[in-house]
């Protein structure tokens, strides 16, 4: 079971960059969950740059779906949805 | 990201709780399906306040759409058609946009929608649809802790995920 960050951002909705990072820190109270026995893993993107965020996002989502039986996601947006 | 789900797993399903279809031009939900995602496919939960070509979309897709004035009707009923559609196809994932729950419950996210649902409603959600053995993941996102009062959104999307993830077992 895997756990992922994605950290992507529309210019629109400044704030939710944080999110993740805040979810993750909440996570540790929650008492159905136990961290350690997951996989936590982050999408690096560079912010600057769409199209190589789409490559990296899409790439790395293909290995996570195929390596893990469970796949988490947490992002700040509907944009990393679908890239 | 659903990009790559297509590719790895075979009419998989994608059940999409967002309080918008996203259906507009520039909407995600679209460009997923202008891109080849077949729209009978796509289950879409909890949205209101939808555009006339938003539905002319949904219907020439055929994407499956469940409005909340519907669902506020029969809860039950309605998670038990969503649960034999996803029990029926070879795997589905999850998108989950935090705007889906009513304001009232979880006030900071980014495109907020009121007439949603109670925050007890999505864990209902969350414990049934976890239990079927073809569930491959979920994505969380929409919320925004600039915008949250006391910390409940952050709090609440933990709440979503642990019922989700739940490996206690």
């Amino acid at each position: 079971m895997q756990l992922v960050r994605v950290r992507l951002i529309e210019d629109k909705n400044l704030g939710c960059e944080e999110a993740p990072a805040e979810i993750l820190k909440e996570l540790r109270n929650v008492n159905n969950i136990l961290l350690d026995k997951i996989y936590l893993e982050e999408i690096h993107v560079d912010l600057k740059d769409k199209e190589e965020s789409n490559h990296l996002i899409f790439e790395n989502s293909k290995e996570i779906f195929e390596m893990s039986e469970k796949s988490f996601f947490i992002g700040e947006t509907s944009a990393s949805i679908f890239l | 990201m659903i990009r790559a789900f297509d590719k790895i797993f075979e009419k998989n399903l994608l059940i999409v709780f967002d309080a918008h279809t996203n259906c507009h031009e520039k909407g995600w939900i679209r460009k997923l399906v202008d891109n080849g995602f077949n729209g009978r496919y796509i289950v879409l939960i909890g949205c209101r306040n939808i555009s006339l070509e938003e539905l002319e979309f949904i219907k020439k897709e055929k994407i499956n759409l469940i409005k909340m004035e519907i669902i506020d009707n029969d809860i039950e009923g309605i998670c038990d058609l969503i649960m034999e559609r996803a029990n029926n196809s070879s795997s589905f994932f999850i998108c989950l946009n935090l705007n889906t729950v009513d304001p009232a419950f979880v006030p900071g996210v980014c495109d907020i929608e009121s007439g949603g649902f109670s925050s007890n409603d999505m864990l209902y959600f969350a414990k049934r649809l976890r239990i079927l053995k073809n569930f491959k993941g979920a994505n969380f996102v929409g919320v925004n802790p600039k915008k949250d009062f006391n910390g409940i959104s952050v709090n609440f999307c933990a709440r979503l995920i642990g019922e989700f993830v739940n490996n206690l077992g």
